[in-house]
């Protein structure tokens, strides 16, 4: 153990952590397309009341918010197939990614689902009742009023959603998922250099974030209506 | 003609409309005064379903609903052959002017975008907002919203327009061009149309009859001049009252109004 902390095997670690950037973005990519779908339509189901599954939904997202991740990821990893077993089915096979999809697209869909439900209840009532009085149908007000300003209220939140996702992913390992997390790890117990590679984690972890945090900020300005057309008009009248 | 008949309407055990029945003739303009919480904008939204009433039929020209139970089917007919000004405006906020006016063309008529937009256009030039086609919502003064909100209803070519209180939320100094506008398409466009609202001055002059609200009933209803200027029941004499100048026996001061 010459130097405290080896810059060069830092740098040189950096492209092996890399290589397994593909596991997150998957993970995030997928469990937010499946989640924020699922979640919007179990905002629906909430916001419609429809009876029974309301309850049970009520019940779903207080427990997805009420417990920690990684004791739900532990439930559903170590819990399903127990219940399956007795089921008279097998899926201790199952690779543990498999598992952690379901737990980051379910996670994912209570917390969107309780965006989405904000965010619908808060575009105006007089804009629902507009479109109802000139003869649209509810499915017709949802789609062609509400629902696209309710997806521009919901993009920063939903941003924040995705942004703890994408940090939830370092749980993974957990499970036997190897990730950059588990690789740094498995790399600092035959080098002995843990920190260089938690920094070179923590490195890549800020620039994926700083990228979703871009991309929303771009998305959320793209369809914002006041301030695109507000630059529009008065560069037209100059 | 509209007939509606025996409007009743609670919210929990509140009695809001106690039985309002009321006969307008097509291409007529009713008023209906009356002070707040007298039911008037509730009875309005029950006529387009907005508000479920307990009991009730209406007979808007060949078109006969039961107010309480009709179908989803017989509502939508009701909706499309009926328009509301609000009195918030309610204009779309995710869409232009131009937009906002042609929405209900392309999406409930079907039209195709050019001809909605050609039809939305000559509205637009009638309630005074040419050239505002690109704007949205947010960027127009309230009295050029509820212009637009006028312009949205009458495109949809209805047999009626209910306007809820169209210059309540206005500025005083933007009370005039919305009255404007709705005196405008009174004396032009021949639609019938059924008005709550607070104006009196305006109500006189425009509309051919006057109706006047007060807890769920219709207290005094008729011809503008004799029920604003010589009303037969206490009540429609007390809530005239501040219109009327100091002298008890003369008629409606125009300065008042």
């Amino acid at each position: 153990m010459s130097k405290y902390f080896d810059v060069g095997y830092m740098i040189q670690s950096l492209p092996t952590l890399l290589s397994y950037i593909h596991v997150t973005l998957m993970i995030t990519a997928v469990s937010a397309v499946l989640g924020i779908l699922l979640g919007s339509l179990i905002a629906i189901v909430r916001i419609k009341k429809v009876p029974v599954l309301n309850q049970i939904l009520v019940v779903f997202i207080s427990f997805m918010r009420g417990t920690p991740f990684l004791v739900q990821l532990f439930l559903i990893y170590f819990g399903v197939p127990e219940i399956m077993s007795h089921l008279g089915m097998n899926v201790r096979n199952l690779p543990g990614l498999v598992f952690v999809y379901v737990v980051f697209t379910l996670h994912i869909a209570a917390y969107s689902a309780e965006i989405m439900r904000a965010s619908i209840s808060a575009v105006s009532q007089g804009e629902k009742e507009a479109a109802m009085a000139i003869g649209m149908t509810e499915l017709q007000s949802y789609v062609r009023i509400i629902l696209p300003q309710a997806f521009t209220l919901s993009i920063p939140p939903l941003t924040n959603l995705i942004i703890g996702m994408l940090k939830g992913t370092a749980l993974v390992f957990n499970v036997g998922v190897v990730d950059m997390m588990r690789r740094a790890d498995l790399m600092g117990g035959n080098s002995q250099r843990y920190l260089e590679l938690f920094v070179d984690a923590a490195i890549i972890y800020a620039v994926l974030i700083f990228i979703v945090t871009t991309a929303g900020r771009w998305i959320e300005k793209r369809y914002t209506v006041g301030e695109r057309q507000t630059e529009r008009v008065l560069l037209s009248e100059e | 003609m509209i007939n509606i008949k025996n409007v009743h309407k609670s919210f929990g055990n509140r009695e809001i409309l106690k039985g309002i029945d009321l006969t307008v003739s097509t291409g007529s303009v009713t008023a209906i005064l009356g002070p707040s919480g007298s039911g008037k904008t509730t009875f309005l939204r029950t006529l387009n379903f907005l508000e479920k009433a307990d009991q009730g039929t209406m007979e808007l020209n060949d078109i006969k609903v039961d107010l309480k139970t009709a179908s989803n089917k017989e509502i939508l007919n009701v909706r499309r052959n009926t328009s509301m000004v609000f009195q918030s405006y309610n204009l779309f906020s995710n869409k232009t002017v131009i937009e906002n006016i042609m929405e209900g063309l392309v999406t409930v008529k079907k039209m195709n975008k050019s001809a909605a937009r050609e039809i939305a256009q000559k509205f637009l030039k009638e309630v005074g907002m040419e050239g505002f086609d690109d704007y949205y919502p947010v960027q127009l003064s309230g009295g050029q919203q509820q212009r637009i909100g006028i312009a949205r209803a009458l495109a949809m070519d209805p047999q009626v327009i209910l306007f809820d209180e169209p210059t309540s939320a206005l500025d005083p100094e933007l009370v005039g061009e919305v009255l404007a506008v709705i005196r405008k398409i009174a004396r032009d466009l021949n639609v019938t149309m059924i008005i709550v609202t607070h104006e009196i001055g305006f109500a006189k002059e425009v509309a051919d009859q006057v109706v006047f609200m007060e807890g769920g009933v219709i207290v005094e209803q008729g011809d503008p001049k004799i029920v604003l200027e010589h009303p037969k029941e206490e009540r429609t004499r007390k809530f005239l009252s501040r219109y009327l100048t100091l002298e008890p026996d003369s008629p409606l001061d125009s300065a008042a109004l």
